[in-house]
């Protein structure tokens, strides 16, 4: 039996997920998202669920955001050595394996503007959660502009910066 | 052809069709398997970042959430070290439940759920553009008939149908084919792509690369053949998907292709999703 019901919803979700999949931030102007979705219900649903893909993130291996890294800064007197927090090898840093996730998570955050977000997580989680860093900041994040083998072992000074963020004691 | 009929054969072409129930059923499974084994290898990072007083502390996570404050249960739930380990317990459960089709459509709405609420709690960490198709995906499959094959429901309760609706699976497909072309655009646009030193860029870097087959990779023939052999096969898969004498080799050179970029980059779960995304093209409507 026709079912109207059915009929009417199936096409009110698939369309409405065509156009949010077609349209919305993709490189395909959108005129329609703007005319057609906008500031309704069906956009508070998309952020609800989040499922608004932004297709710039499949581009991925642009070299710029490609050494995306979280240096460490220690202070010995008066000289000031950098590391990368990845290559780090101190006993009181407990959550390693989760800050090496969050330099992964960095290049998401920087390429969609949350870098200083994530800049104040990492400054309360420290200043919070573990005295015994306090000798460690996260100082920076260097954008480099090369991704090549001999920006990856360069341990000190890395690579040619084109963007640093820079925060907390130095 | 007018306006009107051009609406109405695409109209026909997304919902007046009907799949073999066993299509939904093998896409639930591997959608759902996949997020579930994802989810069991980060638990323990998931964890340090929802509990209360983890990294991501839910005032933390309320004050920099921003544009981001997508729905969480975490969100609204009591500050209380339990409460986390107890999502991801329902998620687990819920997800092993969609896997064996046991009350599927209910354990696909709440296995969503928890999803969302997961990922949303821990925007930092789930942000990736493997994330936004698991819940897309998810959210097509609730409206799929996943139950009527392959699973306990058609088994326990008579459930078992021939044929089931095939418009979901459809957007599915047309999704897949969305990704490939809107990926393969915006990789024309940059630089590196068009040079043809992505792959090379993929092979040293110090966050994506696995560091296997190094040498090979940075030789120029092949570095140059893989990065535009990428962007030459999402230009066509959109395309050569919708003809049935290419459907299959297509749907070869996909798996083959998510399976080079599972073995070469540290990418996360997107490779077995988007494997499992194009099973939806091993179909004949």
């Amino acid at each position: 039996m026709f079912d109207l019901s059915y009929w009417f919803w199936a096409r009110v979700f698939g369309y409405s997920f065509l156009i949010i999949i077609i349209f919305l931030r993709s490189p395909i102007p959108n005129p329609i998202y703007a005319l057609l979705v906008q500031g309704t219900v069906v956009d508070r649903l998309i952020e609800i669920l989040g499922i608004a893909l932004d297709w710039r993130m499949f581009v991925a291996i642009e070299p710029y955001y490609l050494d995306v890294r979280i240096v460490a800064t220690f202070k010995s007197g008066k000289t000031e050595t950098w590391y990368l927090l990845r290559d780090v090898n101190i006993g009181p840093l407990k959550h390693r394996s989760t800050l090496t996730r969050m330099t992964l998570a960095c290049y998401f955050t920087t390429y969609t503007f949350m870098g200083p977000r994530l800049r104040y997580l990492l400054d309360d989680y420290y200043a919070q959660q573990n005295e015994s860093l306090s000798s460690l900041k996260i100082h920076s994040l260097v954008l480099s502009s090369l991704a090549s083998e001999e920006s990856i072992d360069r341990r000190d000074n890395p690579v040619r910066e084109t963007e640093v963020y820079s925060w907390g004691a130095s | 052809m007018t306006t009107f009929e051009w609406i109405q054969a695409i109209d026909r072409f997304i919902f007046d069709t009907e799949v073999s129930a066993q299509v939904p059923a093998i896409l639930r499974v591997s959608v759902c398997g996949t997020l579930v084994a994802n989810f069991g290898f980060r638990l323990r990072d998931t964890l340090e970042f929802m509990k209360p007083n983890g990294l991501l502390t839910v005032d933390d996570y309320v004050k920099h959430a921003g544009l981001f404050q997508r729905l969480s249960v975490l969100r609204y739930a009591p500050q209380h070290s339990l409460v986390a380990p107890s999502i991801l317990a329902l998620f687990f459960i819920s997800g092993l439940f969609a896997i064996l089709g046991l009350f599927t459509q209910l354990s696909i709405l709440v296995f969503l759920v928890c999803t969302v609420s997961i990922q949303s709690r821990t925007f930092v960490t789930h942000f990736s553009g493997a994330d936004y198709i698991a819940r897309s995906l998810l959210l097509c499959l609730l409206f799929a008939n996943c139950g009527a094959a392959l699973s306990m429901d058609a088994t326990l309760f008579s459930r078992s149908e021939a044929m089931v609706p095939g418009w979901p699976i459809r957007l599915i497909q047309i999704y897949v084919c969305v990704i490939y072309l809107s990926s393969a655009i915006q990789k024309c646009r940059c630089d590196f792509w068009r040079s043809g030193e992505a792959m090379r860029n993929v092979a040293v870097s110090v966050m994506w690369s696995r560091r296997l087959f190094l040498e090979t990779l940075c030789k120029v023939w092949v570095y140059k053949f893989g990065t535009y052999a990428v962007v030459f096969f999402e230009f066509l898969a959109p395309f050569t998907f919708w003809f049935p004498e290419l459907r299959l080799a297509t749907l070869v050179v996909a798996v083959l292709f998510h399976l080079g970029v599972l073995l070469v980059m540290r990418i996360g779960y997107f490779s077995p999703l988007m494997i499992a995304a194009v099973l939806s093209f091993a179909v004949q409507f």
